[in-house]
C-alpha cells in the first residue's frame, strides 16, 4: 500500500487542492438515491431544509460543510438510522432508493438496511472475535454454516485489504486491533453482507494519516462493487476519494457537483469560501 | 547591615508554620472523620468477629471431620436441662437429690466389685477348666484308639477260631469217612476249634493302663485256653480213634472172609463205644463262651459309655464358660448403662420431646424434681438451611426474569417521555419501602388474595418484588453503559431491535447487572419480615422434598428459614448456657451462606465479565 504516492500526500491545509479524479464519464452514471424536497426536524429544531439530491450508483460522493450542518442527519436519514432518534420526524419530501420511497409504510426497514450498510464514524467492533464480527451479519439471518461463513470471512477481509494483517488471529477479540484495523473491520463487517450502498460518517477523523490513506485506497477500490456515500469535513480527502461532493451549510445543500468541479470553480460563493479555509 | 538583617529576618518568616481558624478546624474535621470511620470498622468487626468466634465453637470441632455435621444435617429438636443446683431445692428435693446420688454411688461402687469379683472367677474358672478339658480330651483319644484296638483284635481272633473250626471239620469229615454211614450221626457233632492269639505289645500296654480292659482281655484268654485244652483233647480223642480205626482196619482185612462181617459189625460197635465227645460237655462249652462274650460286649459298650459322659462333660464346661462370658459382657453394659443412667439424672438430658417423653421424664418425676425445656436447642438447623436456599434462589430466579424483562422494556423501547419518568421514580421509591410492608403485600396479595397460603411460592414472589426495585434500576444502568454503536452497528447490519438487544447488548450488560444483584441476593437471603407472614415457619419437621401428596405441593408449602429461625431462637427462647451455642452457630452458618452466595456471584461475573470485554 505505501508503494503508491498518495500516502505520502496528506497536506495538512492545502488551500487549493489539486483534482485528481478522471470525471469523464460521471454524467452517464445512473441515479440510485434521489433525495426530493427534504426537510427533516429534531423535535421543534429543523435540521435539514429541503434537500434535494440525485446519488449516483458506483460512484463516491461526498458529503462536506462546517460541523453541525447536517451531514450526518442526511446520511443517517439513507438508512433511516434517525428512526432511532426519538424525537426525529421528517417534515417533507421523500428519500427514494431505485426509486421507491424508503420512508413509505411498506418498507421493511430491516430490508432497508441490509442493503444500505454503514460505517460510523466512531469504529464500533463488537466485543466478540474479528470471526463472530464478521459473520454477525449473517448469523442473524439465520445462516450458519461454517464453510459457506469461512468463505464469507475470508472473502469481505480481503475486500477490506485486512486479511493479511489478521488471518492468523481470527479468532482473537476484535478490541486488541488497532483503530485503523478496526474501521476496515468495519468496512468488512459490512460488506460481508454485501450490500448495494455502504454509507461512510467520517470514517477517518479518529485515525492517523497512515491508516487514513488505507482506508482511502480502500474506498476506491470498493468503489467498483459498492455505491458509497461519505461524509468527510476533510476536503482534501473529499477531493482524493469522492467523483461528486454536496457542500452543505447550515441544514441547506449550497452545491452538489463533479469533485473536480466544484474544487476547481465553484459556482457559489460560500462554497469558495469553505473550500479556501476562510469559514469551518 | 541592618537591612541584611531584616531580610534575613522576613525569609525566616516567609514559611512559618501559622495557626489560621481554617487551619484548625481543618484538624478538627479530620479527626472527626478518621475516627467516625474507625468506630464503625470497630463496631461492625466486633460484631462480626463474636458471630465468627461463637460460631465457630457450635459449628467446628477438633477431631475429625472438624465440622458439626449433625449440627448442620438435623432437625432442631428440645434440649431437656436438669440444673443441679442445690441452693434452689427445698429441703425434701435436697434430700431426694443427694439419696438419689449416694444410693447410685453406692449402688455403683457395689456393683462394680461384684462384676470384677464373678469376672476374676469366672476367668479363673476358666483356666482350670481349660487345662482339665485338654486332658480328658487326651484321654478319652487314647482311650478310644485302644478299645478299637481291642475290637480289632477281637474281630481276628474270632476270624481265627472260625478258620480253625472248618478246618477241623475237614479233617473229622475225612475220618468220617471211615465210619459206616448208619453211625455217622452218633458221631458229627457241632464244634469249634481254636487257635494261638498272639500277645502284642498294645494288649501289654492297655493292660498296663486299664484294670477293665484287663479284665476283658483275661476272659478272652480264659475262653483261649478253654478252647486249646478242649482241642488238645480231641487231638488226642482223634489220634486214638485214628489207630483204633486204622488196628481195625488192619485186623478186619487179616480176618477171612467170613469173620470179615463179624469184624465190621464189631467195627461199628467199637465206633459207637468211642462216641465222642459228649454233647452234653460241648453244649455247655458253646453257653460259658456265648457268656463271656455277651459280657465282654457289655465291658466293652460301658467303656465307651464312660468316655462319651467325660467328652460331654467337657463340653458342658466350654459351654458354660460362653455362657460366663456373655454374662460377662451383658453385665458390664448394664454396669455402664445404668452408670449412663445416673449420671444423666443429676446433670442435662439433651434430647428431642419423643425421647424426652418417653424415657427420661418418668425417672426426673419420679425424683420429685423437673427439667426445663429450651427449644430448637437440642439439634440442627438443616430445615432452616434447605428453607433459605430455597427462597434465596426463587426469588432470584424470579426477580432477575422480571427485573431485566423490565429494564430492557424501559431502556430499549419504552419512550421518554413523562409516564416513563413516573415510573421510573416509582420503582426507585419502591427500594425504600420498609421489607416489613412488602411482608404485608405479600401476605395481602398471595397468601390471602391468591389463596396461596404460607407458601415458598408466596415467600419468593415477596422477596422477588422487594427486591426488584434494586435489580430494575441496576439493570437499567449496565443497560445504558452499554456503547450506543453496538446497537447501531447491529441494527446497520440489518438486526431487528430484539435481535440487537439479544446479542449485541444483554450479553455485555449481564455481568453488571448480576453485580449489582448480590447486594439482592444479600438481602433476599436475610430478610425476615416480608417471610414472617408469607412463607415461614418456626418450625417444621418435614424438609421441603418430604411428605409431599403432589409434585406442586413443594411449592405450596411453608419453610423454615435461617433469618426467621434466628429471630425465632433470638426472641422466643431463654439466652442462656444452653440456648447460646445453637444460637451463635445459626447466625455464623447464615453469615456463611449469604457470603457464599455472594461470592459465587462475584465469580460468575468475573467469568462473564473476561468474555466480553470492551
Ligand atoms: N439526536 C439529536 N437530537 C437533537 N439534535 C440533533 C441530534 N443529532 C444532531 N442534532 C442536531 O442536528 C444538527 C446537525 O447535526 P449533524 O447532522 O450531526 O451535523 P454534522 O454531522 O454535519 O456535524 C446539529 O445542530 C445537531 O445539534
Ligand atoms: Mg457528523
Amino acid at each position: 500500500m505505501s508503494d503508491k504516492p498518495k500516502t505520502e500526500s496528506v497536506p495538512p491545509s492545502a488551500p487549493a487542492p489539486q483534482v485528481t479524479r478522471d470525471a469523464g464519464d460521471l454524467s452517464a452514471a445512473k441515479t440510485l438515491i434521489e433525495v426530493k424536497d427534504f426537510d427533516f426536524f429534531y423535535g421543534q429544531k429543523q435540521a435539514l431544509f429541503d434537500i434535494n439530491l440525485e446519488i449516483p450508483e458506483k460512484l463516491v460522493t461526498a458529503f462536506i460543510g462546517p460541523s453541525g450542518c447536517g451531514k450526518s442527519t442526511l446520511l443517517r436519514c439513507l438508512n433511516r438510522m434517525n428512526d432511532l432518534v426519538d424525537v426525529a420526524r421528517i417534515g417533507r419530501g421523500s428519500i427514494n432508493i431505485h426509486g421507491v420511497d424508503i420512508n413509505s409504510k411498506d418498507v421493511d426497514v430491516i430490508e432497508l438496511r441490509k442493503r444500505v450498510g454503514m460505517v460510523f464514524q466512531k469504529s464500533n467492533p463488537f466485543p466478540k472475535s474479528i470471526y463472530e464480527n464478521i459473520t454477525y451479519g449473517l448469523k442473524i439471518r439465520g445462516i450458519h454454516k461454517k464453510s459457506y461463513l469461512d468463505e464469507v470471512v475470508e472473502r469481505s477481509l480481503r475486500g477490506a485489504a485486512l486479511w493479511d494483517e489478521v488471518k492468523d488471529r481470527l479468532h482473537d477479540s476484535a478490541l486488541g486491533m488497532s483503530g485503523g484495523q478496526q474501521q476496515r473491520l468495519c468496512i468488512a463487517r459490512a460488506i460481508a453482507v454485501e450490500p448495494e450502498i455502504i454509507l461512510m460518517d467520517e470514517p477517518c477523523s479518529a485515525l492517523d494519516p497512515i491508516a487514513t490513506a488505507q482506508i482511502e485506497e480502500l474506498i476506491d477500490e470498493l468503489k467498483t462493487d459498492y455505491t458509497i456515500v461519505i461524509v468527510t469535513h476533510n476536503m482534501q480527502q473529499a477531493t482524493r476519494v469522492s467523483d461528486k461532493t454536496a457542500f452543505f451549510y447550515l441544514g441547506k445543500l449550497i452545491e452538489f457537483d463533479e469533485t473536480a468541479r466544484l474544487f476547481s470553480n465553484p459556482d457559489n460563493k460560500q462554497t469558495e469560501d469553505y473550500i479556501t479555509g476562510r469559514f469551518g | 547591615m541592618s537591612s541584611t538583617n531584616e531580610n534575613t529576618q522576613m525569609n525566616s518568616d516567609l514559611f512559618k508554620r501559622t495557626v489560621t481558624k481554617a487551619k484548625v478546624f481543618q484538624s478538627i474535621f479530620f479527626w472527626a472523620f478518621r475516627l467516625a470511620t474507625y468506630f464503625i470498622i470497630l463496631a461492625a468487626g466486633f460484631l462480626f468477629v463474636k458471630i465468627t468466634y461463637e460460631g465457630s465453637i457450635t459449628l467446628f470441632k477438633t477431631e475429625a471431620p472438624f465440622v458439626n455435621w449433625k449440627f448442620l444435617s438435623e432437625r432442631p429438636q428440645t434440649l431437656y436441662v436438669f440444673e443441679w443446683s442445690p441452693d434452689s431445692f427445698s429441703e425434701e428435693q435436697k434430700e431426694a437429690v443427694a439419696t438419689l446420688e449416694a444410693e447410685t454411688r453406692e449402688a455403683m461402687v457395689e456393683r462394680k466389685a461384684f462384676y470384677e469379683q464373678a469376672i476374676k472367677e469366672a476367668e479363673a474358672n476358666e483356666k482350670t477348666l481349660r487345662v482339665e478339658l485338654r486332658a480328658q480330651m487326651k484321654k478319652s483319644k487314647a482311650t478310644r484308639s485302644k478299645i478299637a484296638a481291642l475290637t480289632g483284635q477281637d474281630e481276628r481272633l474270632q476270624k481265627d477260631l472260625e478258620k480253625a473250626d472248618k478246618k477241623y471239620r475237614k479233617l473229622w469229615a475225612s475220618a468220617l469217612e471211615e465210619v459206616p454211614v448208619e453211625q455217622r450221626s452218633q458221631l458229627i457233632t457241632p464244634y469249634k476249634s481254636d487257635m494261638e492269639v498272639p500277645e502284642t505289645e498294645t494288649w501289654k500296654d492297655v493292660m498296663a493302663e486299664d484294670p477293665e480292659v484287663k479284665a476283658a482281655y483275661d476272659l478272652v484268654t480264659d475262653i483261649k485256653n478253654q478252647k486249646l485244652e478242649t482241642n488238645a483233647l480231641i487231638d488226642a480223642e482223634k489220634k486214638r480213634l485214628d489207630e483204633l480205626v486204622a488196628e481195625r482196619i488192619r485186623i478186619t482185612d487179616a480176618l477171612p472172609e467170613n469173620l470179615k462181617a463179624q469184624s465190621e459189625k464189631e467195627l461199628g460197635n467199637l465206633a459207637a463205644s468211642l462216641a465222642w465227645p459228649d454233647p452234653s460237655f460241648l453244649e455247655n462249652r458253646a453257653g460259658k463262651i456265648a457268656e463271656i462274650e455277651s459280657k465282654y460286649d457289655e465291658k466293652i459298650s460301658d467303656l465307651t459309655q464312660k468316655y462319651d459322659r467325660k467328652i460331654e462333660a467337657a463340653t458342658d464346661n466350654q459351654r458354660m464358660l460362653n455362657k460366663l462370658y456373655t454374662l460377662k459382657a451383658d453385665n458390664l453394659n448394664r454396669l455402664e448403662n445404668e452408670k449412663q443412667a445416673k449420671i444423666l439424672k443429676v446433670k442435662t438430658i439433651e434430647a428431642g420431646d419423643r425421647v424426652y417423653r418417653d424415657v427420661y421424664a418418668p425417672k426426673v418425676d419420679a425424683a420429685g424434681l423437673s427439667a426445663k425445656g429450651y427449644s430448637y436447642s437440642g439439634g440442627g438447623i438443616f430445615p432452616a438451611i434447605a428453607g433459605t436456599v430455597l427462597l434465596t434462589v426463587g426469588s432470584m430466579a424470579i426477580a432477575l426474569t422480571l427485573g431485566i424483562l423490565s429494564a430492557v422494556y424501559l431502556s430499549e423501547y419504552a419512550k421518554p417521555g413523562t409516564l416513563l419518568n413516573t415510573i421510573r421514580l416509582s420503582i426507585l421509591n419502591l427500594a425504600g419501602v420498609p421489607s416489613i410492608v412488602f411482608g404485608l403485600f405479600g401476605f395481602g396479595m398471595f397468601v390471602i388474595f391468591f389463596d396461596w397460603n404460607v407458601s415458598l411460592l408466596g415467600g419468593c414472589f415477596t422477596l422477588a418484588f422487594m427486591v426488584l426495585p434494586v435489580i430494575i434500576t441496576a439493570s437499567e444502568e449496565s443497560l445504558r453503559a452499554i456503547p450506543q454503536g453496538f446497537r447501531e452497528g447491529s441494527l446497520a447490519l440489518g438486526a431487528t431491535k430484539w435481535t440487537s438487544i439479544r446479542t449485541n447488548v444483554l450479553p455485555y450488560a449481564l455481568p453488571g447487572i448480576l453485580t449489582s444483584s448480590v447486594l439482592g441476593v444479600a438481602r433476599v437471603a436475610g430478610e425476615t419480615a416480608p417471610i414472617m407472614f408469607t412463607a415461614a415457619y418456626a418450625l417444621r419437621d418435614n424438609l421441603p422434598w418430604e411428605g409431599l401428596d403432589k409434585p406442586t405441593d413443594f411449592f405450596f408449602q411453608g419453610v423454615m428459614a435461617l433469618p426467621y429461625h434466628i429471630y425465632v431462637v433470638s426472641s422466643k427462647i431463654p439466652q442462656n448456657e444452653y440456648t447460646k451455642r445453637m444460637q451463635y452457630g445459626t447466625a455464623f452458618v447464615f453469615l456463611m451462606i449469604v457470603a457464599g452466595i455472594a461470592l459465587t456471584s462475584i465469580l460468575l461475573r468475573i467469568r462473564m465479565r473476561k468474555k466480553y470485554k470492551w
